[in-house]
């Protein structure tokens, strides 16, 4: 048995700006014990998907379930072995203390008072947040609020945890705690699944074991992250600045070139380009100069994950 | 087990949010001035119309109307933020909607404090009331057992209310406000409900809140002197009191699990409108 399983799953949105479909038939099939990784830019299904998967939606088409569970049926049978946190929102009662709030939660699952405050105190520890836990939440920095949400969900003991964008506009250090965090957890359980979408390469790069792409609501890829670099292997990125801003469709017609993004600067554009032959470098440079522009940066990277969906979808991530 | 602990818990926040921005003492002034207001200004509505309130039978019948009918309009009215409140502002609800407690017993717990805490107006204004003062003749277990309904059908009625509030974005309040204002004109809260018109008297009589202002007159005047009101005995006011109660709990049961699978094929459980 899978912990979690999709078969066909799609999701249809009517609304009066018309009809969006946020997922196109998705199959996924994710092992326990999976630290798995959804990555896609905003928009893709990420949430979407998660959303059905924590039963808070149900799915248009197709079938869902978790740890053999219907989500659209026995949705009864999934909660008590859940649990989600949400990145990049402001949850909570912001006129009890932290642990008040992470005491609420745990009775809404049935935990003794005693075994709950302990805990508490545990997850304060591991997340290093025991000097705020008689603040009240409206006191709370973004980061501090997170690390209470993280440990809301955790606290629960929860067989699937669901974490969507969880460290979205964290700063780099507790994104990293909390990263640290969720390995440690899921190394020290056995049995335990953790779903996590984000946007963020180096994230899912660092955590996951495997990493499914998605995009525009379909899984257009699924590997682990070395075999998704493989994929592209060949291949490098090349990234340069130009001053001052100038038109770059030309680049996609070079030979070897598989995939370009760009992005606008202040006195320029930042350029982006997957190719597979070092001539093509010298194509890009003497196109750039008849042009009248100048490089004011350039270099030869190491194929990352963000270049796999770029090459994938023929679009960057952000 | 676990339903009452959801009970509690809710019924703890509930206090919490209410009252904890504020001293418990400016909290509990700031929960009495606002009901005891408007029931003085019914007073001095009614000595502007008639001339005067000592010894009037029909204000007695519409002073205890009003202190009780507080209690439901503060339910009803506070009730209707509760979903949009959880999902909006604290954006907590699909963290209590996917936990193992049930949604429903949780709104349970949120409405059982409301009634508790719109307990203390009604009965302040009772005190007040001595001052008129207005002949007042108790039966306390009768009493007792009518508040214990009151909460059961106010629960039920908060429940439709809260039902409809999954789907809605920011129309809890009005809702709220009308289901008040409903219960206002069919129940014989300030005039009797021989006073409406036949048709609307039938409707009046599937509503619990009829029988339960008639229970409530009895319990704390002693007497009922609605014309139809008063061909119900207390035995059979009880009876139908709890008919109706169970119906609109049927009902609510009903209306949420309709909503509750509307609103998870809709995707508004965790809906942000920011209106």
């Amino acid at each position: 048995m899978h912990a979690i399983e999709t078969e066909d799953l799609w999701r249809e949105f009517r609304g009066r700006d018309g009809r969006v479909i946020a997922l196109k038939g998705v199959n996924l099939k994710i092992r326990t014990g999976e630290l798995f990784g959804l990555l896609g830019p905003n928009g893709a299904g990420k949430t979407t998907l998660i959303r059905i998967l924590t039963t808070l939606l149900l799915p248009t088409r197709g079938r869902a379930y978790v740890l053999g569970y219907d989500t659209s049926r026995e949705e009864d049978k999934i909660r008590p072995l859940i649990n989600m946190v949400s990145g990049g929102e402001y949850s909570g009662y912001g006129l009890l203390t932290v642990k008040e709030n992470l005491w609420m939660f745990s009775q809404f699952y049935g935990i003794p008072g005693p075994e709950a405050k302990r805990r508490i105190e545990d997850l304060a520890d591991l997340l290093n947040f025991r000097d705020i836990l008689n603040k009240k939440v409206r006191t709370l920095s973004t980061g501090q609020r997170q690390k209470m949400n993280i440990a809301r969900a955790f606290m629960t003991e929860p067989k699937v945890v669901f974490l969507d964008e969880p460290t979205l506009g964290l700063d780099v250090e507790v994104a990293r705690e909390i990263r640290r965090f969720v390995r440690g957890w899921l190394s020290e359980r056995e049995g335990r699944t953790v779903l996590l979408t984000t946007h963020y390469m180096h994230e899912a790069e660092e955590l996951c074991d495997r990493i499914a792409i998605i995009n525009e609501g379909r899984i257009i890829a699924l590997d682990t992250p070395e075999n998704l670099k493989r994929m592209v292997k060949r291949e490098f990125s090349l990234h340069l600045r130009v001053e001052p801003e100038i038109g770059v469709e030309w680049i996609s017609s070079i030979e070897c070139v598989s995939g370009l993004t760009t992005k606008k600067t202040e006195t320029g554009t930042y350029i982006r380009v997957i190719m597979d032959c070092e001539e093509g470098i010298g194509e890009i440079v003497h196109g750039v100069m008849r042009r009248g522009a100048r490089i004011t940066y350039l270099n030869k990277e190491e194929i990352t994950l963000e270049d796999v969906f770029l090459k994938l979808t023929g679009r960057g991530l952000e | 087990m676990q339903a009452l602990k959801t009970i509690r818990t809710a019924m703890w926040l509930d206090y919490q949010i209410m009252a904890n921005w504020t001293r418990p003492i400016i909290f509990f002034t700031y929960n009495i001035a606002k009901p005891v207001g408007s029931s003085l200004l019914l007073i001095a509505m009614y000595y502007v119309v008639t001339g005067r309130v000592v010894g009037s039978a029909a204000l007695s019948f519409l002073f205890v109307g009003n202190a009780f009918y507080m209690i439901l309009a503060q339910v009803m009215m506070s009730l209707g933020w509760v979903v949009h409140d959880d999902r909006e502002h604290y954006q907590t609800l699909k963290y209590i909607y996917i936990s193992p407690s049930s949604y429903y017993v949780y709104l349970m717990g949120r409405a059982a404090m409301r009634f508790l805490m719109a307990l203390f107006p009604a009965f302040f204004l009772l005190l007040l009331g001595l001052l008129i003062p207005i002949p007042y003749d108790f039966n306390y277990p009768l009493l007792a057992f009518t508040l214990l309904f009151g909460w059961l059908f106010m629960v039920a009625s908060g429940m439709l209310l809260n039902s409809v509030n999954l789907l809605t974005a920011r129309h809890g309040g009005a809702i709220g406000e009308a289901f008040a204002g409903v219960f206002y004109l069919f129940s014989g809260v300030v005039f009797p409900v021989s006073m409406l018109p036949a048709p609307l008297q039938v409707v009046a009589m599937y509503f619990p809140s009829t029988y339960w202002f008639s229970l409530v007159r009895r319990s704390v005047l002693g007497v009922e002197v609605d014309g139809i009101m008063k061909n119900y005995t207390i035995n059979q006011c009880v009876l139908l009191l709890a008919i109706t109660t169970g119906m609109f709990i049927a009902m609510s049961i009903a209306l949420y699990l309709t909503m509750d699978h509307l609103a998870r094929k809709r995707g508004t459980v965790e809906m942000i409108t920011t209106y």
